[in-house]
């Protein structure tokens, strides 16, 4: 976009002598980018943006930013007419602007009086109607301006003669008596036309039928075809590119995801979401691009993509499974989980010395098992045991509902398939817990998994997300 | 980027024309903007006073919501008292949660909705709860969930 376009905006009309085009200028921006309607499109609740915009705006919420009515990309039309109100729009701005900050110059100078610069006025723009006192000089110089406007503009004869012809046309209907068929148009009794209409099969008139009449009987068809010829623009358009079609990344396999994105010859690298967001945003510049009538090439298409991604912040370098850099909250996490950390730390230190003390009794259940995997087990149990120590068996449910498959009933059965090394760990928590505890199957998951641990302690301890307002 | 392009032109609405109460005190980059806001009639809780926003935009604005907070400055002493604001400066309010926003506001926008919840406003009081929040909340505004039952405001 050239400099000029970007600076502008509609209030640069305030100031001048037209502030109604300020109006004007800004029901010509997306109200999404304030910029000029880019690739318009109409939504179906009939509000209008950006092909680009709208469809960021509905893959990242699904609702019309104007009402919040639900809508699907897939919904979305291209709005021509305003495609080609801002077009023509832009191409008149400078002009206007230009002339509308004049204008307020023009008319003080007006004002101040002199008869010679209103006429220069009045000749080139506007007449003021109140003028009842206006020269027949001035008359004349009228008359003549506009007999020369007519001769000078021949292609408004055009198409008068094109009206004419199309009218003259449906002026003929009378005379023979006959009607035309709607569908193929030839010419026939009206009572006939009923039963033809039940048997046409819309092919045209005969021809025997088009020579018989005079040369006028092949014009009707030409106005037709200018009317359609502005609408076929599009469809042409988006016959010759494909849209790329919206996946459904939760049914898709990390694996199935990168393959698309390869074949789609754009970066896969990065985890499932970090894939899915790349995708979802290729997909918007690329559909967007389709629907424009300057299509850009592949490489700017890329850039913009690799733009948005620098954007999204350190995407690659987060070992945050699931969680964007840039949404994570790092100092906030430590921060607000500093306390409990601290606590956990001391409850370890306790523990220890406890354990130093009566080391003999625990070592002879568990001999296997390495001193600080024990640690972090009991640590683990011991905040919940504290919270939970007046209701055990509530807490046991509301700590089971949260974590993932935990179904005592299993338990039995699943501890004997478990995969060897697992079960040091398990024995750690077998130590602590009682038989049956819903915590074995949570140290069935992998050490990556083991964070939701402290959000459950962070619930039963108190939460600090306000409930009102 | 995007969300630059329309900060400036935000920004040059701004210069050109503002509401009446409402004042751009800085606005050096498009990350951070400073905006000052007065209440104009005269309810008696917030007579002669400014109050300073804290304005700070992602680079996905305007698809994400700014975060928008009230902050405490020589100049503007005060947090103002409403049952929906707490005394740390942030703002419950739905249009700058993620359900309550849209890409169509703007700062201008947000900061009138933001005089009219004060101009509308009756109550000299904090939200319940607000000291324990107060002391114990560190999260980021935007992660915060709040829930809206307050139709009035």
């Amino acid at each position: 976009m050239d400099s000029n376009l970007d600076l502008a905006d509609s209030t640069d009309w305030l100031n001048t002598s037209l502030p109604a085009f300020a109006a004007l200028d800004s029901a010509l921006r997306c109200q999404v980018c304030k910029d000029f309607y880019d690739t318009p499109m109409i939504t179906s609740c009939s509000h209008t943006f950006c092909s680009l915009c709208i469809r960021q705006c509905l893959s990242a919420e699904g609702k019309c930013p104007a009402c919040r009515a639900s809508d699907q990309t897939s919904k979305l039309r291209i709005n021509t007419t305003v495609q080609d109100l801002v077009e023509a729009f832009k191409v008149a701005r400078p002009t206007a602007l230009e002339l509308a900050r004049r204008g307020s110059f023009v008319d003080v100078d007006a004002q101040a009086g002199q008869r010679g610069g209103r006429k220069r006025k009045a000749d080139n723009s506007i007449l003021d109607e109140d003028e009842e006192e206006a020269h027949s000089q001035r008359r004349k110089t009228r008359r003549s301006t506009r007999g020369v406007s007519s001769q000078t503009m021949p292609s408004q004869e055009v198409i008068y003669v094109d009206d004419e012809e199309d009218g003259g046309d449906a002026s003929y209907q009378p005379e023979d008596g006959l009607v035309s068929c709607p569908i193929c148009q030839s010419r026939m009794k009206e009572a006939a036309v009923f039963n033809h209409v039940e048997n046409c099969d819309g092919t045209p008139a005969s021809s025997r039928q088009r020579e018989s009449r005079s040369g006028s009987a092949t014009q009707p068809s030409q106005p037709k075809s200018l009317i359609f010829s502005r609408p076929s623009r599009p469809s042409t358009r988006s016959s010759s590119q494909q849209h790329i079609p919206q996946l459904n990344y939760s049914m898709l396999r990390e694996n199935a995801l990168r393959k698309k994105l390869s074949e789609l010859s754009i970066p896969a690298s990065g985890n499932h979401q970090q894939m899915a967001r790349r995708h979802t945003e290729w997909a918007n510049l690329y559909n967007a691009n389709c629907d424009s009538s300057h299509p850009r090439n592949r490489t700017e298409l890329l850039r913009d993509l690799n733009a948005w991604e620098r954007a999204q912040g350190q995407a690659h370098t987060s070992k945050m499974g699931g969680v964007m850099a840039k949404d994570f909250d790092s100092a906030g996490w430590s921060e607000r989980n500093k306390l409990q950390f601290s606590d956990l730390i001391a409850e370890a230190k306790k523990k220890r010395l406890e354990k130093l003390g009566t080391a003999d009794e625990s070592k002879k259940d568990d001999g296997e098992k390495a001193d600080d995997q024990q640690e972090i087990g009991d640590v683990e149990y011991k905040s919940h045991d504290i919270e939970a120590s007046k209701d055990p068996p509530m807490d046991v449910e509301t700590i089971g509902s949260l974590l993932p498959s935990s179904t005592p009933t299993q338990d039995g059965s699943q501890t004997t398939a478990l995969p060897p090394q697992i079960i040091p760990i398990e024995g750690t928590n077998e130590s602590t817990t009682p038989a049956g505890s819903p915590f074995r199957p949570s140290s069935k998951l992998s050490p990556a998994r083991k964070p939701p641990m402290f959000t459950v302690t962070e619930r039963t301890m108190g939460n600090t997300q306000p409930e009102v307002p | 980027m995007a969300a630059a392009r329309r900060l400036g032109k935000e920004l040059q609405k701004m210069q050109n024309h503002m509401p009446d109460g409402i004042s751009v005190v800085s606005a050096d980059n498009f990350e951070i903007w400073f905006i000052d806001i007065k209440v104009l009639d005269d309810n008696p809780i917030y007579r002669d006073q400014t109050f300073r926003l804290k304005f700070h935009f992602s680079p996905h604005y305007p698809i994400e919501a700014p975060e928008v907070t009230f902050v405490i400055t020589p100049t503007t002493p005060k947090i103002p008292m409403h049952p929906h604001i707490y005394s740390n400066g942030i703002i419950c309010l739905d249009l700058l949660d993620r359900q309550g926003w849209s890409p169509v506001h703007n700062v201008e926008s947000i900061a009138m909705s933001l005089q009219s919840m004060l101009t509308g406003n009756e109550k000299d009081e904090r939200p319940p709860g607000d000291e324990d929040f107060c002391r114990r909340n560190t999260l980021r505004p935007r992660d915060i969930n709040f829930s809206f039952h307050d139709n009035t405001v």
